[in-house]
């Protein structure tokens, strides 16, 4: 009896979690619960086939009036929008397999993460009916520090995206895309967010 | 505690002892990203933790200064050598679970997803045996052990049987969507996976392998056959997607599904 009970409760256990997979789950929303979603594990991995959130960086202009100013509001006035000075490149992880990567592998771990920001930001805009109040949310936040991290390989002319000479530009913005996964990307067609121009920081060049 | 049990939990600490080394060593290489001047520094979490109990925020916001932080992942390079030597105490596991605890906050609640969610699950179950053990429960490792067991076969079974519910997994071209998306890819043009029988044959093998954990937790011969499929399938995972953590993360709690399995199939021979 002990034993086909303890079969039992097994069984009906994974019978639980299989029905579980047929409801749409929940969203973990309330800040504590998002801190504290180690202990919620949905365990679905890889799963669903659907849209893929994109980063994308682009340095602006400087030799349009008004844009010496190095104050972002100057820039946001529409009749003073900043002129492109480099195409949007993409900031995705990409990286050389090596074996001691099975060990060892901060840096791949971490621009991980630093995607997965994409889809907190992605659930953030969900969440906000007001465009512009995603912008106080931290994912946005850090996001806008991972985009700023990549500016100097942008403004490198050895690097692949690299434009020079980059020193006409004075202000970058970022954008967030979203497509289906495995579909081109178009930065026009797809963008569901683009940051206000922000001043270039200072960037060092060896 | 059985001979086998006192294996199996020994087996258990030394695992998820290595999975902690890496996880700590790697750690210390973020802590440039994670200092003042770095991209994630702790300012920019502020309107994460607004709604913590003060005593909490305050705390946490302590704990996140460079010397606290260092201090405690010192602490945690310490307390995972007697887990390392498969002799750990519930204390031991206790800075431990706390300290994993305390970094996933300072990610946002997850580092590295499922290899932190797993991570946490094994030291829960860990540090539960242990403390029960203490307060008088003969069987109170086992206890700890199936829980590890339990997540870790959950994970892999509803991992597998939500791919069913999804058309791409079912006709293939999941696949290369997937692996084209990896750190080390894309796939090369003439890749076998983008073959859509192979890439078919490979799908269904990966959901019949996860569901199959179901088959070895009451027959434990084909539970070591899995349990040697799953480093292979955690080392393609890690081949292609860059994720290391998760290989060691899983691999430590194949002993407690051998534990589980060893339970339930006397019982399914047991039972009339």
């Amino acid at each position: 009896m002990n034993s086909s009970l303890t079969l039992l409760l097994v069984a009906t256990y994974f019978c639980v979690r299989l029905y579980g997979l047929t409801r749409r789950g929940q969203v973990l929303q309330h800040r504590w619960l998002f801190l504290l979603r180690s202990f919620f594990p949905n365990w679905q991995f890889y799963a669903h086939v659907g849209v893929s959130p994109r980063l994308w960086i682009r340095l602006l202009d400087s030799t349009h009036p008004g844009a010496d100013e190095r104050s972002t509001a100057a820039v946001t006035d529409h009749n003073r929008s900043p002129v492109p000075r480099s195409d949007w490149a993409l900031v995705y992880p990409r990286a050389k397999r090596r074996w001691a990567h099975l060990v060892h592998n901060p840096a791949i771990a971490l621009a991980l993460y630093e995607q997965n920001l994409l889809d907190h930001l992605i659930a953030d805009m969900a969440d906000n009916d007001a465009p512009e109040a995603v912008a106080h949310h931290t994912s946005y936040q850090l996001l806008q520090r991972v985009a700023q991290s990549h500016l100097a390989a942008l403004m490198n002319p050895a690097d692949p995206h690299g434009v020079a000479p980059a020193t006409a530009a004075l202000f970058w913005q970022f954008c967030v895309t979203q497509s289906p996964t495995g579909q081109p990307i178009s930065v026009e067609r797809d963008a569901v967010l683009i940051s206000q121009p922000l001043p270039l920081p200072r960037i060092g060049h060896e | 505690m059985s001979e086998s049990t006192g294996l199996l939990l020994r087996l258990t600490e030394i695992l998820v002892g290595i999975s902690l080394a890496i996880q700590c060593l790697e750690n210390l290489r973020l802590n440039a990203a994670l200092s003042d001047a770095g991209v994630h520094a702790r300012a920019v979490l502020a309107p994460d933790w607004r709604r913590l109990p003060p005593v909490l925020r305050a705390g946490l916001d302590w704990l996140y200064q460079p010397t606290p932080w260092r201090v405690m992942q010192a602490l945690r390079l310490l307390a995972i050598v007697p887990l390392l030597l498969g002799c750990s105490l519930t204390s031991v596991v206790a800075v431990l679970w706390l300290s994993q605890l305390v970094i996933a906050i300072r990610w946002r609640g997850a580092f590295n997803g499922g290899s932190d969610f797993m991570t946490l699950t094994a030291l829960t179950g860990l540090g539960l045996g242990l403390l029960l053990q203490t307060l008088g429960l003969s069987r109170g490792v086992e206890f700890g052990l199936y829980y590890i067991a339990l997540h870790s076969a959950s994970s892999y079974f509803i991992s597998g049987g939500v791919k069913c519910f999804h058309k791409e997994w079912r006709n293939g071209s999941a696949l290369a969507l997937f692996l084209d998306e990896g750190v080390y890819g894309p796939l090369g043009d003439d890749h076998p996976f983008r073959n859509p029988t192979v890439a078919t044959l490979v799908c269904a093998a990966f959901i019949g392998f996860e569901l199959s954990v179901l088959v070895g937790l009451v027959f434990t011969p084909y539970m070591l056959v899995f349990c040697l499929l799953g480093v292979g399938f955690h080392f393609g995972v890690f081949w292609y997607l860059g994720l290391n953590r998760f290989v060691w993360a899983w691999i430590a709690t194949y002993p407690s599904l051998i534990l589980l399995s060893l339970t339930l199939s006397s019982l399914v021979h047991q039972s009339p």
